[in-house]
């Protein structure tokens, strides 16, 4: 299939899907319990009923079920995602301040995991393939089965203990030093050192299923004919790894590296609030708190895009991969 | 036992710089051991042969004889855990036993090189096959650059590969099986190394490609002087390729000579039992089958395809189109085919594991087709299958008493009785009762389709559809199930559909055939005489392609 009908038909199904989650969305958060003319009145202390009816009539909040619905993915479909009544800004606004800090933390987090999962996959692999050295490889897997079975948070605070407390050598908490507004060099090294702790807490988890699955898929591909047949032609071992071994391994990690990419847009949450990191997720547990229903879907809808983005990301690349993919129905 | 006798043909035309006579390989006393807790304690125990500039020597044993391993030791290609524990394997003067890693690399693809069994794996599926073999070019630094398409349009040109200009930017998926093997031999001859070695490189093919791919080793051989090293189970494939044949049991070299020799006259028992075991191309004389009709097929049809899509058209292949037949009690019917034919479609339809688009399957005159699927979980235990890989057809984690007694207990019956019948059975197929407390992987393959065949009957079946059931299996084990099927006929007078690809196979075991080619039933009638008179143009060239025809009139 040419390149362009599978990216015209893929980015179509993508749209559909994505209203098609806006609108379950916005009917699934009508079933919990109160609304935020509710909450606010609530929390203002007003219990007049004439006060709580006024604000549901001032968001929209009296209209029935469907018109509310239609309302809101017409809203959508022109890129307005609605008004933050809580904080008083677009929530687009709010977005698009917090989303950065987000896929900062994402990026670096992914490249982390990526490259040392697959460093140590690879060696782990590569010492088996070569019969030498086997204590590497138990040494490698001990420590991704460590990492892979320590809960997320308790490694975050435990190298918030051990790092910020008591060695200081790295901030505990937020994304740059309060009140030292810092400029251009200066402020981009504050904040790398804000990065290192949370990306290694989200990364250490990532990092060993890397290593497991490069590991196991080369494992598998040594043990195919092809790599004989490369040794057959006088390569030497590590061209074979690298050309026959290594590259026929890519597909499962593809897989894997789309399903983490979209996932920490959502996962963050946790490290985020840990960290205190000014991102997405803990905008999104902030607003699920205040019942800030026009926020929280839009945090919804956004991160459902990221995910389905990088869906459509890990399918072409997969055509690099992998030819047979590339080219199914194509010319013979 | 070893032979000296020199190879002539065009033995110093091109490459072979060694004089006649001297042999290009030497092996001498040859030992590999084993790792502890093996089987045996030697992969290879003492083995000593020659290989002359231009001859083509095969080696012929059952699995685990220790056949693959002899060549693999000539490219110093050993599995791990294997290594040459005494004796010298001579290239020329140089002990291969003895070089280092750098030597050995630097002689693979340029002084010997090797044909692998797997034409798909054998070719890294995610490079261009131009870029593979570029690959083992640039290993050796020969031909840089442009000289290097150029050789390789060549060398694609010279296998008798189609357009060679357009193979060049294919993907190995995008080739057939015959065209992938000529580029794995196209990559073997690219430096015009001295030996080929060939490890089973025709037993994946069919037999129509596998006689192209006969004729172009013999064509190699005689142009370029080359010495091949074949490595086959196949007499017939022997017969029609070899000069001299090593015979290996259980990593002895038992026998070896001249192939018309060996194959005319074989001295050692276990080369006796081999030959012997391979079955004749004449049909042979079966007791009639009865008049009643068990099974007919009536325009039986399938089409495969992927439906289409918003961005995407559909594609259908026709896999069975129109196929008729009728099978009696005591009769057996012979699907033949080639890979791709709907031989398997055909005789999965027959048993509704796959459901045909079209046309009627009458059960002793009742229409499976239109029943319901209620009532026809009661016919189905009259039908049964018996698979091509008897491992993975068994449940491994199931004790054969159960994988025997579980399909009768669903159906109703009693355990006691289906145990007594599980007992009986197994006697039947020729294992003992102690079997049925084991599980399949504990058995050999052709024990494990001994117990296929025993739960098949364990429904107390009419009718049994087998595909390819004896494909799997050694030549000598082979012999003894074709054996078991035709005794259990008899006795059971049951109603068979036998799918083969093996000409030989049907001979030994069909009344009828019916010979398919993508999806059509091309020809149809009674062993004998299609046998001794094919109609269609398709069956004679099958006829043609089948290996060793020199053998059998040698055996006679």
């Amino acid at each position: 299939m040419p390149f362009v009908t599978f990216l015209a038909g893929r980015i179509f199904k993508a749209l559909l899907v994505i209203v098609a989650i806006a609108a379950l969305n916005f009917l699934l958060i009508r079933l919990a319990p109160g609304d935020p003319a509710s909450v606010m009145a609530g929390e203002a202390g007003a219990t007049d009923p004439k006060y709580v009816d006024m604000l549901r009539a001032r968001f929209g909040l009296d209209q029935p079920l469907w018109k509310q619905l239609a309302l809101y993915l017409g809203q959508i479909v022109q890129f307005d995602l609605g008004f933050s009544y809580r904080n008083q800004v677009p929530v687009i606004a709010l977005i698009g301040e917090r989303l950065p800090a987000t896929l900062l933390l994402m990026a670096s987090s992914f490249v982390v995991s990526l490259v040392l999962g697959l460093g140590l996959g690879m060696a782990a692999a590569g010492v088996r393939f070569f019969g030498r050295a086997r204590w590497l490889d138990s040494a490698i897997m001990s420590i991704a089965l460590i990492f892979y079975a320590t809960p997320l948070f308790w490694l975050a605070l435990m190298m918030v203990l051990v790092f910020s407390v008591q060695l200081d050598w790295l901030p505990a908490f937020g994304m740059e030093s309060v009140g030292a507004n810092l400029k251009g060099w200066a402020r981009i090294v504050d904040i790398a050192q804000h990065l290192v702790l949370p990306t290694l807490a989200l990364s250490l988890f990532f990092m060993s299923v890397y290593v497991r699955l490069a590991r196991a898929a080369m494992m598998e591909v040594m043990t195919q004919d092809h790599v004989r047949t490369g040794f057959a032609k006088g390569l030497t071992g590590g061209e074979v790894l690298r050309r026959h071994v290594f590259r026929n391994a890519l597909l499962p990690i593809v897989t894997f590296a789309g399903i983490q990419l979209g996932q920490v847009a959502g996962g963050a949450v946790l490290i985020e609030t840990v960290f205190a990191w000014p991102g997405i997720g803990r905008l999104m547990f902030d607003a699920l708190l205040q019942r800030d229903y026009q926020l929280l879907l839009g945090v919804f809808l956004v991160t459902s895009a990221t995910v389905i983005f990088f869906n459509l990301l890990t399918d072409i690349a997969y055509r690099f991969v992998d030819p047979r993919i590339r080219l199914e129905g194509g010319a013979r | 036992m070893r032979s000296t006798r020199a190879c002539g043909s065009g033995a110093n035309s091109m490459g072979g710089s060694d004089a006649r006579g001297t042999p290009l390989v030497r092996v001498e006393n040859l030992s590999i051991r084993l790792p502890v807790g093996g089987d045996r304690p030697f992969a290879i125990e003492g083995i000593s042969f020659t290989v002359d500039p231009g001859e083509i020597v095969c080696v012929v044993g059952e699995s685990g004889s220790g056949k693959s391993v002899a060549a693999n030791t000539l490219m110093g290609l050993l599995p791990q855990g294997l290594k040459i524990s005494s004796g010298r394997v001579l290239l020329g003067d140089e002990d291969l036993a003895q070089a280092s890693a750098a030597r050995m690399r630097a002689l693979r693809g340029r002084e010997v090189s090797m044909i692998f069994q797997e034409p798909l794996s054998a070719l890294n599926p995610l490079y261009r096959v131009s870029d593979q073999i570029t690959e083992l070019l640039g290993a050796h630094g020969a031909y840089p650059g442009k000289a290097g398409r150029q050789r390789i349009l060549d060398l694609f040109g010279y296998v008798g590969l189609p357009e060679p200009e357009r193979l060049i930017e294919a993907y190995p998926f995008q080739l057939s099986g015959g065209q992938r093997q000529r580029v794995v031999i196209a990559m073997a001859l690219a430096l015009e190394p001295k030996l080929i070695l060939a490890d089973e490189p025709t037993t994946a093919l069919d037999v129509t490609t596998q006689a192209q791919v006969l004729d172009l080793l013999r064509k190699v051989r005689k142009d370029l002087g080359t010495a091949i090293l074949f490595v086959t189970h196949d007499f017939g494939v022997v017969a029609d390729i070899a000069d001299r044949v090593l015979v290996m049991e259980k990593g002895r070299l038992v026998e070896a000579g001249a192939v018309e020799d060996v194959l005319r006259r074989p001295q050692h028992s276990y080369t006796q039992k081999l030959i012997g075991a391979v079955p004749r191309l004449e049909p042979l004389d079966l007791p009639p089958p009865g008049d009643e009709i068990v099974l007919a097929a009536e325009g039986v049809d399938k089409r495969f395809g992927t439906p289409g899509g918003w961005f995407r058209k559909a594609r259908h292949v026709h896999a069975v189109a129109e196929a008729s037949f009728t099978v009696r009690r005591g009769e057996t019917l012979g699907i033949i085919g080639e890979s791709g034919s709907g031989k398997s479609t055909l005789g999965r339809s027959i048993v509704r594991l796959i459901e045909p688009d079209a046309g009627r399957i009458l059960f002793r005159g009742r229409d499976l087709m239109t029943i319901s699927s209620g009532s026809f979980r009661s016919e189905r235990k009259h039908l049964q299958m018996v698979f091509q890989d008897p491992l993975s057809s068994l449940n491994p984690r199931k004790r054969v008493r159960a994988i025997l007694t579980d399909g009768p207990v669903a159906h109703g019956e009693s355990r006691a009785v289906a145990e007594v019948r599980a007992a009986e059975l197994i006697r039947l197929v020729g294992l003992t009762p102690a079997a049925l407390e084991r599980f399949p992987h504990e058995f050999s393959g052709g024990q494990r389709q001994r117990i296929g065949i025993a739960r098949a009957l364990m429904m107390e079946p009419d009718v049994i559809v087998a595909d390819e059931p004896v494909s799997a299996l050694d030549v000598s084990v082979q012999a003894q199930v074709l054996e078991l099927f035709n005794e259990l006929q008899q006795r059971l007078r049951l109603a068979m559909v036998f799918i083969t690809h093996d000409l030989r196979v049907a001979a030994q075991l069909c009344h009828t055939v019916a010979v398919m080619q993508r999806g059509r039933i091309v020809e149809y009638g009674p062993t004998a005489s299609v046998f001794a008179d094919p109609q269609h143009a398709y069956t004679r060239q099958l006829f043609a392609a089948v290996p060793g025809k020199a053998f059998d009139s040698w055996r006679k």
